[in-house]
């Protein structure tokens, strides 16, 4: 029975460093504006909210743009991974481009999402009276947003690296002994 | 006790819908209804279709941005696998890949405190 409690209350305690461990993470990582600072930011917050709105506006079109894009050229690259095995041709490392393309396009989705949800609080909160919440979510946004551009240089690079392949297969193909495929 | 207070409410609950079928049914039909739009409503806001959908007011400008490609077009998925497939194929890669470099790229610095006015500066002093 003591046994019992003492592991309980062991638990209870590893529990509450933890606790207390996030919390000075996240203490870190709050901003430390000055008075000026927050001046500015009070007087001029509204205006940054209907900038910000614009932005998510703009940034909601080139989402929708390239994930239609990305959807297309997704769809063709299976259908054209398809055709490998329909002619009999090993091709591996096309398969495994197009299944990265698939991971890296779910992350740009839920990335955006998340970037849009920062832009969205960003917007809603009230910043004449929260102006160190408000430049936190600002600051939160713009990582956000970097992280949906290194999404989108990623992409383009699997596409590039997807074409180089394709264009080895030709050469493969124009050969008279072509290695790698299975007739 | 308990039956009987159930007993009391089934039978009232009979007599009212006897005496008066059609508001009931009309009241049923009203709360149906109203917890589908419930579930349609938390299904656009949770699922992430809010966040695409420029048909909400307040869009017009953006809807004439977007790109009408043929999201419809299939493609073929069985004829072999030759040089001049490889050509085919890569000419209409080439034309939608080069199609995404006219779209944002999220790279700009469109956060920055300048371009929010949080500097202290407008965004145009200093040029």
């Amino acid at each position: 029975m003591i046994t019992t409690k003492r592991n309980i209350l062991i638990v209870l305690s590893a529990f509450l460093v933890a606790l207390s461990a996030q919390g000075t993470v996240l203490a870190d990582k709050n901003i430390n504006l000055t008075q000026d600072k927050q001046n500015i930011t009070r007087q001029n917050c509204i205006s940054s909210q209907m900038i910000i709105l614009g932005l998510q506006k703009r940034d909601e079109v080139s989402r929708i743009n390239r994930g239609r894009a990305y959807d297309q050229l997704s769809r063709q690259i299976v259908a054209f991974n398809s055709r490998f095995v329909a002619s009999k041709i090993s091709a591996p490392d096309l398969v495994s481009l197009a299944d990265d393309l698939q991971t890296d396009l779910d992350h740009f989705r839920s990335d955006y999402d998340r970037y849009y949800d920062d832009l969205s609080n960003a917007i809603k909160i009230d910043c004449k009276n929260k102006p160190v919440d408000f430049y936190q979510l600002v600051i939160k946004s713009k990582d956000d947003r970097a992280t949906v551009g290194a999404d989108i240089v990623l992409l383009d690079e699997l596409l590039g690296k997807y074409r180089i392949a394709c264009l080895h297969y030709q050469s493969v193909l124009q050969s008279d002994s072509p290695p790698g495929v299975n007739p | 006790m308990r039956h009987q207070i159930l007993d009391k409410i089934w039978q009232r609950l009979n007599r009212i819908s006897q005496n008066a079928r059609l508001p009931v049914a009309l009241a049923i039909a009203i709360v149906i209804s109203l917890l589908l739009a419930f579930v349609s409503v938390a299904l656009y806001s949770l699922g992430g279709s809010s966040k695409l959908d420029l048909s909400r007011p307040g869009y017009e400008r953006e809807r004439n941005q977007l790109v009408r490609g043929d999201q419809q077009k299939t493609f073929d998925t069985t004829s072999p696998i030759n040089k001049g497939a490889i050509d085919t194929f890569l000419k209409s890669y080439d034309k939608n890949t080069k199609d995404l470099n006219s779209f944002g790229d999220f790279k700009d610095q469109a956060l920055e405190d300048s371009d929010l006015q949080l500097s202290g500066q407008s965004p145009n002093q200093g040029l």
